[in-house]
C-alpha cells in the first residue's frame, strides 16, 4: 500500500490528509502563535509602569544569563527537575504497569487514586503534605517518638523534600499517561520471550521495558520541563529552607517596580530553546516508529502477567501508593477543615472540632458557581482538545506529508510556555483584537485548549503509533472512504487512548491555576482560583472544607467514568 | 539576636508587607549606618523566608511550625486569639504601618455607585464595620475595638506610615538589601 491511503477521485480535490493537515495547522496556529509572539516580544522589550510595551532591549537575556548568582540556582533547578522526573516516573510507571499488565489485587484502587489526586488543585495537596511532613506534623512526631531523639528528623524544607512532593504531584500524570500506552502493548512479543524460556523478570527487562521506552522518555521529558519551570513547590517548600531555584530567583528579583516581565520572558525563551533541543533528540529516537507498532490485526488485548505469590507485595505497593497519595493528605485536610484554627492532630484538639467552615462554604454562592464553571470548562476543553489532537496525530503518524514538522512543532510549542506567561499573552491578545470573549468562560476555554493540546496529542499519538496500519489498509482495500475508515476503524481502536486523554485533560483543566488566575473574572470564578484566593487570605479552614467537597465531587465523577467505561466495555485494567 | 531563635523565625518576602518593609522601617528608625549594622547582625539568625502572606505565616506559628514570625498585622493575632488560638503580638517601635488604598478604575461600569461605596467605606459608619470585626479603622477619630492595636493605645506610641510614594521610591532599595543580605546564592 502506498503512503497515501486514499487517492482523491478527482485531481482538483485536496486529499483528506492535506485538508486535515491544513485544518489542524490553522486551528493550532490560532491558539499557539499569539502567546508565542507575546513571549518573544516581552523578552525583547522593556515594560512600562502601566504594563505597556516600551523600547527594544537585550537586557533581559543578559540579566537571566549573567545577572543572577546563576550557578547555585541552576544546579538546584537541575537536581529538582531531574530528581522529580525520575522519581515521579518510577512511582507512576510501576503503578501503571502493575495496574494494566498484571493480575495484582487492588488494581481498581490505582486508577481511582490517580484520578482523584490528579484533579485536585496542587495547593490543597501541597498544604496537606506540608502539614503532614512539617516540623510539628505527625510524621516528624512519630519519627521522634520512634527513635527517641528530639528535633526535626526529616526536614521537608529541603531539596529532597521538594523532589518528594513534586514527584507525588506528578505521579498521577505519569500513571494516567503510561497506563494508556501499556494497555496497548503487543502480547505476542512478550509471549515469544516467554516461549524462548525467559523468566518473567527477563521478559520485563529485555522486552517490555524496551517497548515502553518512547512512552517513558516522553513522560520523563514532560515532568522534567514542568518541574524545571514550576514555581509553586519551590516557593512553598524551597524558600523557607533557603533553597533557591531559577524560578524563585526570578520571582524574588521581580519584587520591584515596574515588575520585570521581560526577565520571565527571556527565561521562557531560553527554556524553549533547551526543550526544543530535547524534543529534537526525542523525535530522532522515535523516528523508526514501526519498531513500536504493537496493535496489529491479530491478538490485540495484552495478556495479564500472573504475579502469583508476589501479589501481597504488589497489592501492598498499590495500597501504599493510595495511602500516600490520597488517604493521608485527604485526611489531614479533613482534619484542618474541622478546626477553627489549625493545630496538629491531638486528642486535646478534638474538643474544638466544628462544622462552621462547611457552613461558610455552602452559604457562599461564588464557591458553588466556581464548581459549576470548572466542570463545564473541563468537559468542553477535554472534548475540543481530543478532537483536535486525534486528527493531528493521524496526520503525524499516518501520512508522509512534508509539512508534518510544522504541525509537530505547533502542537508541541504550548508545552514550553510557563502558564503565567501564556495567560498574560492570551489576556493581552484578546484585549486588542475585536473578539469579545474577555471576562467570559470562552477565553478560559481557548486558553485551556491551547495549553493542553500537547498533552492530548501524547495520548492519541502513542495510541496511533501502536495501531498498525494494516487494519486501516484492510478497510481501504474493502472500499471504505477516509471518513468511513476513520469513524469505524481508527476511532474505535483508539477509544482507550482517546478516553484516557479526555479524562486527563478534564482533570488538568479542572485544576489549572496559572492562566486562570489572570483570565477568570469575578463573574466567571473557577475552583482553582477560588482555592488560591482562600489560600491568599489564609482561610485554611474554609479552604480545607471547600477542598474536601471538591475532592468528593471528583470522586463522584471518577465513579461515573468507571461505570461508563465498564458499561461500554472499555478496558480499564 | 538571641542565638536560641536561630532558624526558628520566619518572615515574608512580600514587597508590600514583608521583609523589605521591615528593613525599610529599621533603616528609617535607626538611621542608615546603625540600621545596616543591625541588619548585618540579623543575617546570622538564618530567618526562614516564605512567599505566603503575613496572615498565612501567623497560621504557621499557631500550628507550631515556627515559634516566631516577624512583621505581621497585629489585629490578625488578636482575631486568632479570640478564636482560641495560641497567638500574641509584640510591637517593635516605631511600628511599620502599610497604607491600604481604595480607588475607582477608569471606565468602570457603575462609577457613581462606586463613589457612593467609597464614601460609605470612609465614613465613620463604614469604618465601624472594620472596627466590629477587629480590623483597624483608618479614620483618625475611630479607635480600634481593642484600643491597644492602634498607636497611642498603650502598647506602642509611634507608627511609621509607609505611603505608596515611599514604597515605590524606596521599595527597590529595600528589596536589594533583602536580596543581598538574606538570600543565599
Amino acid at each position: 500500500m502506498s503512503s497515501n491511503p486514499a487517492k482523491p477521485p478527482a485531481a482538483f480535490r485536496l486529499s483528506p490528509d492535506i485538508s486535515i493537515l491544513i485544518l489542524v495547522c490553522v486551528a493550532t496556529a490560532y491558539l499557539v502563535i499569539p502567546p508565542l509572539f507575546a513571549v518573544i516580544q516581552t523578552s525583547l522589550t522593556t515594560t512600562t509602569l502601566s504594563g505597556g510595551v516600551g523600547g527594544f532591549t537585550l537586557r533581559h537575556y543578559r540579566d537571566v544569563l549573567f545577572g543572577f548568582r546563576l550557578s547555585a540556582p541552576l544546579a538546584n533547578s537541575l537536581y529538582f527537575a531531574i530528581g522529580s522526573a525520575f522519581l515521579a516516573t518510577l512511582i507512576g510507571g510501576v503503578m501503571a504497569w502493575l495496574v494494566t499488565r498484571t493480575d495484582t489485587p487492588l488494581r481498581g484502587l490505582g486508577h481511582f487514586t490517580a484520578f482523584a489526586s490528579f484533579g485536585t488543585p496542587f495547593i490543597l495537596y501541597t498544604i496537606g503534605w506540608l502539614l503532614l511532613l512539617g516540623k510539628s506534623g505527625p510524621v516528624n512526631r512519630w519519627l521522634r517518638d520512634f527513635f527517641g531523639v528530639p528535633g526535626t528528623l526529616f526536614n521537608v524544607y529541603s531539596l529532597p523534600g521538594m523532589v518528594l512532593i513534586e514527584s507525588f504531584l506528578w505521579s498521577p500524570l505519569v500513571f494516567l499517561m503510561l497506563a494508556a500506552s501499556f494497555r496497548a502493548m503487543d502480547p505476542a512479543l512478550e509471549e515469544a520471550s516467554a516461549a524462548c524460556g525467559a523468566t518473567a523478570f527477563q521478559t520485563v527487562r529485555r522486552v517490555s521495558l524496551k517497548l515502553m521506552l518512547p512512552a517513558l522518555f516522553s513522560v520523563i521529558l514532560l515532568v522534567f520541563i514542568r518541574a524545571f519551570e514550576s514555581f509553586e513547590i519551590p516557593a512553598l517548600v524551597g524558600l523557607p529552607g533557603d533553597v533557591q531555584v531559577l524560578t524563585t530567583s526570578i520571582y524574588l528579583d521581580a519584587h520591584r517596580m515596574p515588575p520585570r516581565y521581560g526577565t520571565a520572558g527571556a527565561f521562557s525563551v531560553l527554556l524553549m530553546l533547551i526543550i526544543a533541543a530535547c524534543l529534537y533528540f526525542y523525535s530522532r529516537a522515535t523516528r523508526e516508529a514501526a519498531r513500536f507498532h504493537t496493535v496489529t490485526g491479530k491478538g490485540y488485548r495484552p495478556r495479564l502477567i500472573q504475579v502469583g505469590r508476589w501479589r501481597y507485595l504488589t497489592g501492598g505497593l498499590l495500597a501504599l501508593y493510595s495511602v500516600c497519595l490520597l488517604a493521608l493528605p485527604f485526611l489531614i485536610i479533613v482534619w484542618a477543615s474541622l478546626l477553627p484554627f489549625y493545630s496538629a492532630p491531638s486528642l486535646e484538639a478534638l474538643s474544638r472540632l466544628t462544622l462552621r467552615n462547611y457552613e461558610t462554604v455552602i452559604k457562599f454562592p461564588a464557591l458553588l458557581q466556581s464548581v459549576e464553571n470548572s466542570i463545564v470548562l473541563g468537559v468542553e476543553s477535554a472534548t475540543c482538545v481530543m478532537a483536535l489532537t486525534t486528527l493531528a496525530s493521524w496526520v503525524l503518524v499516518r501520512t508522509r506529508l512534508r509539512a508534518r514538522w510544522l504541525l509537530d512543532l505547533l502542537t508541541t510549542l504550548p508545552l514550553v510556555f510557563p502558564g503565567i506567561v501564556m495567560g498574560l499573552a492570551i489576556l493581552r491578545f484578546y484585549l486588542t483584537v475585536p473578539i469579545p470573549i474577555y471576562s467570559t468562560l470562552w477565553i478560559l476555554l481557548v486558553a485551556y485548549v491551547a495549553r493542553y493540546v500537547p498533552y492530548g496529542i501524547r495520548y492519541t499519538h502513542a495510541g496511533l503509533l501502536q495501531l498498525h496500519r494494516e487494519l486501516e489498509e484492510a478497510a481501504y482495500s474493502s472500499g471504505a472512504s477516509w471518513a468511513n475508515c476513520f469513524r469505524r476503524v481508527t476511532l474505535p481502536l483508539l477509544t482507550p487512548s482517546f478516553l484516557g486523554g479526555w479524562v486527563f485533560v478534564f482533570l488538568i483543566s479542572a485544576k489549572e491555576l496559572s492562566m486562570s488566575i489572570l483570565l477568570a473574572s469575578p463573574r466567571t470564578p473557577v475552583v482553582s482560583v477560588t482555592i488560591f484566593e482562600l489560600w491568599e487570605n489564609a482561610q485554611i479552614g474554609e479552604l480545607a472544607a471547600f477542598g474536601v467537597l471538591w475532592t468528593l465531587m471528583l470522586l463522584t465523577v471518577a465513579m461515573g467514568y468507571y461505570l461508563f467505561a465498564r458499561r461500554y466495555g472499555i478496558q480499564l485494567h | 539576636m538571641n542565638p536560641k531563635w536561630r532558624g526558628e523565625v520566619i518572615w515574608s518576602t512580600s514587597r508590600g508587607s514583608g521583609a523589605p518593609v521591615f528593613i525599610g522601617n529599621i533603616l528609617a528608625a535607626m538611621g542608615q549606618r546603625a540600621g545596616m549594622e543591625y541588619l548585618q547582625r540579623l543575617t546570622k539568625q538564618n530567618i526562614a523566608k516564605s512567599t505566603a502572606s503575613a496572615r498565612a505565616l501567623l497560621d504557621l506559628v499557631i500550628a507550631g511550625e515556627y515559634p516566631l514570625v516577624l512583621n505581621i498585622f497585629n489585629h490578625h493575632a488578636v482575631i486568632s486569639r479570640k478564636a482560641g488560638a495560641p497567638s500574641e503580638w509584640q510591637p517593635i517601635e516605631p511600628v511599620a504601618a502599610p497604607v491600604h488604598t481604595i480607588g475607582l478604575p477608569k471606565n468602570s461600569p457603575h462609577p457613581h455607585a462606586a463613589m457612593l461605596l467609597i464614601d460609605f467605606i470612609l465614613s465613620t459608619k463604614g469604618q465601624k464595620v472594620f472596627q466590629d470585626v477587629n480590623y483597624l479603622p483608618a479614620h483618625p477619630k475611630m479607635p480600634a475595638k481593642e484600643v491597644e492595636l492602634k498607636p497611642g493605645g498603650g502598647r506602642f506610641k509611634k507608627a511609621n506610615y509607609l505611603n505608596p510614594e515611599t514604597l515605590v521610591d524606596k521599595g527597590d532599595e529595600w528589596v536589594d538589601i533583602f536580596q543581598k543580605l538574606f538570600i543565599k546564592g
